[in-house]
């Protein structure tokens, strides 16, 4: 997901100065201090610093920013493989991948089953009116892998990387798919659009403070493995001093690529909720932009249209039941959302007291054989027709009317795989002058 | 803590078990997370109390095990740790005397050469891993001479350096060469360098013999037909022995007093 780890507000220079140019400034000045001792030819590159320090070589200085320069453009550009570097997907396929994958996947699991169970327990507890130290201690456990399960894995176990880094961030690029049923990969960019530009900076600034970790990280470890690399390459058997001196420096390195990797993931999870406030408040802005001109009344509802709607960006040829672009007079809501039911509104002929019989036959249609329950039937009448009380009827017989304008009808019972149901009413045109 | 309550909880799990409530105890977990009256409605009430406190504390248990870091619980110890010991070495530093492998390495420009007398601006002390194969004092070092080549930095091993008496100038005005030395028994033993006579016995008839004296031998290796020798004789030999060389065979003879 590319574009989701990319800047969106458009100040590059805000940008890259935060996220990358100090790292790069932090680690050289780290480098100058501490590596330059032990680098070959280390005596002319001092004598040089030393110059520029003392305002005597400004060709040095410029060629010594101009390097800097390079870098930091360099870096910057190479910002989306270094992130997927540590989260995993590079070598997620290895031996040490999967292993790491296998951990998350168990950890994910056992998440999953003892959230609810500690939920239920502390139910149970505080029922009986204890307030023990069982009772807390259920209730924050309960708060913290509720928070686990939240930001720091991903909701689905095929979508684990070996890293915690890289779960943290799978875990918000996929927040939109259970919040909304949005997939974000295919509305992003388009909700990118509606972001205002204040918002789009906040987002922007919170993944400079994740840059700025991620890189210092990744140049530390780059550092490190340079004093690695120049220590083994030295040609002096026995001369364990000389050895301390780059086993020390790699180690510091180490600790500091180290400490900043841990640091990143406090800020991809602050960047997440960026994220995540984005889909939250600039979701219902990009469905009228869309063209839709439904405003969903629930949960289900809302998840219905936005399933509806990825798979039909995503798949631009497939036109099979597209979503209409406003409410049709008759629809249902039904549990699980996006449900496939069809749903035919049938006039009988007007009798004599002048009603007009409406029949609805609903069919679960659903290719994956699921039930559909907690149905609400939502009827728009025609201008002036009105309800006529007490002729509202089901095949299934337990119906109950939770609104007349527009009429709403709750079918309690589940409607199975292919099944029908029924509904009927009688409605009155309205009074002739 | 936890190996008591997992035992307990073990035993009313078995009961459970047997009561044939539950399968196992995968199943009351299973159906514990998901049916929310499980509790009030399968479990037996004599029992309740108990299992519900012991499936409490083993599930924050297992929950600890996710949400608890090491690392984060323990890093301020971690660093008190790190400052305390840093802090100790900067007290003690100074004050435990240090126990430093000290040993030869050379400090010549451009390493040594072979069979070149070393003197004391040859060498200096390193230090490092301890090694009974090296030298450790620079006055050990001093008149002996290096068998072959050694690099500038490298330390000085024994075994690359002559064993017997040490020389001063003895080798200044000598030409070192290599010859060809009869087998002989006199050489057996000795540690070079020594100081010996060799006797240029010719293999013609019109040639005659000819004794060089006081001849260094500095190192010696066997071979299938003699004794490959380097030797240091001084000019007035080697013009005495240069026309011979080719025609003549050379045996060690004796010890110089």
């Amino acid at each position: 997901m590319g574009s989701l780890l990319s800047a969106i507000s458009g100040q590059f220079a805000k940008v890259v100065t935060l996220g990358t140019l100090f790292p790069v400034l932090i680690i050289s000045i780290l480098n100058l201090a501490i590596v330059t001792p032990i680098v070959p030819n280390s005596t002319l590159l001092q004598t040089q610093l030393k110059r520029i320090a003392l305002g005597e070589s400004t060709w040095t200085a410029v060629a010594l920013t101009i390097v800097v320069v390079v870098f930091t453009g360099f870096l910057y550009n190479l910002n989306i493989p270094i992130i997927r570097l540590y989260e995993g997907y590079p070598w997620k396929g290895s031996w040490i991948g999967e292993q790491f994958v296998r951990r998350k996947k168990e950890q994910l699991r056992e998440a999953t089953l003892l959230r609810p169970s500690l939920r239920y327990l502390r139910r149970y507890f505080l029922k009986l009116g204890r307030t023990d130290h069982r009772t807390s201690d259920l209730g924050s456990q309960y708060g913290l892998l509720a928070e686990i399960l939240n930001t720091s894995l991903p909701s689905d176990e095929g979508l684990l990387l070996p890293t915690r880094l890289g779960n943290v961030i799978r875990s918000f690029e996929h927040y939109s798919t259970p919040a909304y049923g949005m997939d974000a990969i295919v509305l992003w960019p388009r909700l990118l659009s509606k972001i205002d530009s204040a918002f789009a900076s906040t987002i922007d600034e919170a993944k400079s403070a994740f840059d700025f970790m991620l890189n210092c990280s990744f140049l530390s470890l780059l550092t490190a493995l340079g004093i690695v690399a120049i220590g083994l390459s030295r040609t002096t058997p026995l001369a364990w001093e000389k050895d301390v001196a780059w086993i020390w420096r790699a180690a510091l390195f180490a600790l500091i690529s180290m400490a900043s990797y841990q640091f990143s993931i406090g800020c991809a999870k602050a960047w997440g909720d960026q994220v995540k406030a984005a889909f939250d408040l600039y979701r219902l802005d990009l469905l009228k932009s869309l063209g839709y001109q439904q405003q969903p009344t629930s949960y289900v509802e809302e998840v219905a249209i936005w399933s509806k709607i990825s798979a039909q960006l995503l798949f631009a040829d497939s036109k099979e039941s597209p979503l209409p672009y406003k409410y049709l007079p008759t629809r249902v809501i039904a549990s699980p959302a996006g449900i496939e039911l069809t749903i035919m509104r049938e006039f009988g002929p007007t009798e004599p007291n002048g009603q007009i019989p409406v029949t609805i036959t609903i069919k679960n249609g659903d290719r994956a054989q699921r039930e559909a329950f907690a149905m609400k039937l939502i009827e728009t009448l025609p201008d002036g027709f009105k309800y006529v009380p007490q002729t509202a009827r089901t095949t299934t017989g337990t119906s109950r009317l939770s609104g007349i304008a527009p009429l709403e009808l709750v079918i309690d019972d589940p409607l199975e795989p292919n099944a029908l149901v029924v509904v009927s009413y009688d409605m009155k045109p309205p009074p002739q002058s | 803590m936890a190996p008591k309550a997992t035992k307990a909880f073990a035993g009313e799990i078995q009961t459970l078990v047997s009561k044939g409530i539950i399968n196992s105890a995968e199943d009351f977990w299973d159906r514990l997370a998901s049916d929310p009256d499980f509790i009030d409605n399968t479990l037996p009430a004599d029992s309740k109390q108990r299992v519900t406190d012991l499936a409490a504390d083993i599930a924050v248990l297992r929950a600890k095990r996710i949400t608890r870091s090491r690392l984060r619980d323990h890093l301020l110890d971690v660093c008190v740790v790190l400052v305390i010991g840093l802090v100790l070495y900067g007290v003690l530093r100074d004050r435990v005397p240090i126990r430093v492998f000290q040993f030869v390495v050379v400090s010549k420009t451009g390493g040594l050469e072979p069979f070149q007398i070393i003197t004391s601006q040859d060498v200096s002390l390193g230090s490092g891993t301890p090694s009974s194969s090296i030298f450790t004092s620079v006055n050990d070092v001093v008149g002996r001479y290096a068998l072959e080549y050694i690099p500038s930095g490298a330390a000085l091993e024994r075994s690359r350096a002559s064993a017997g008496a040490r020389l001063s100038n003895e080798l200044s005005q000598r030409r070192v060469l290599r010859v060809k030395l009869q087998p002989s028994t006199v050489l057996a033993g000795l540690k070079l360098p020594v100081r010996l006579d060799v006797l240029v016995s010719p293999r013609e008839k019109d040639l005659s013999f000819a004794l060089l004296r006081a001849v260094y031998i500095l190192d010696v290796h066997s071979e299938a037909d003699g004794i490959s020798a380097v030797v240091a004789i001084s000019d007035a030999d080697f013009n005495k022995l240069a026309p011979l060389i080719s025609r003549s065979d050379l045996i060690p003879i004796g010890l110089e007093p």
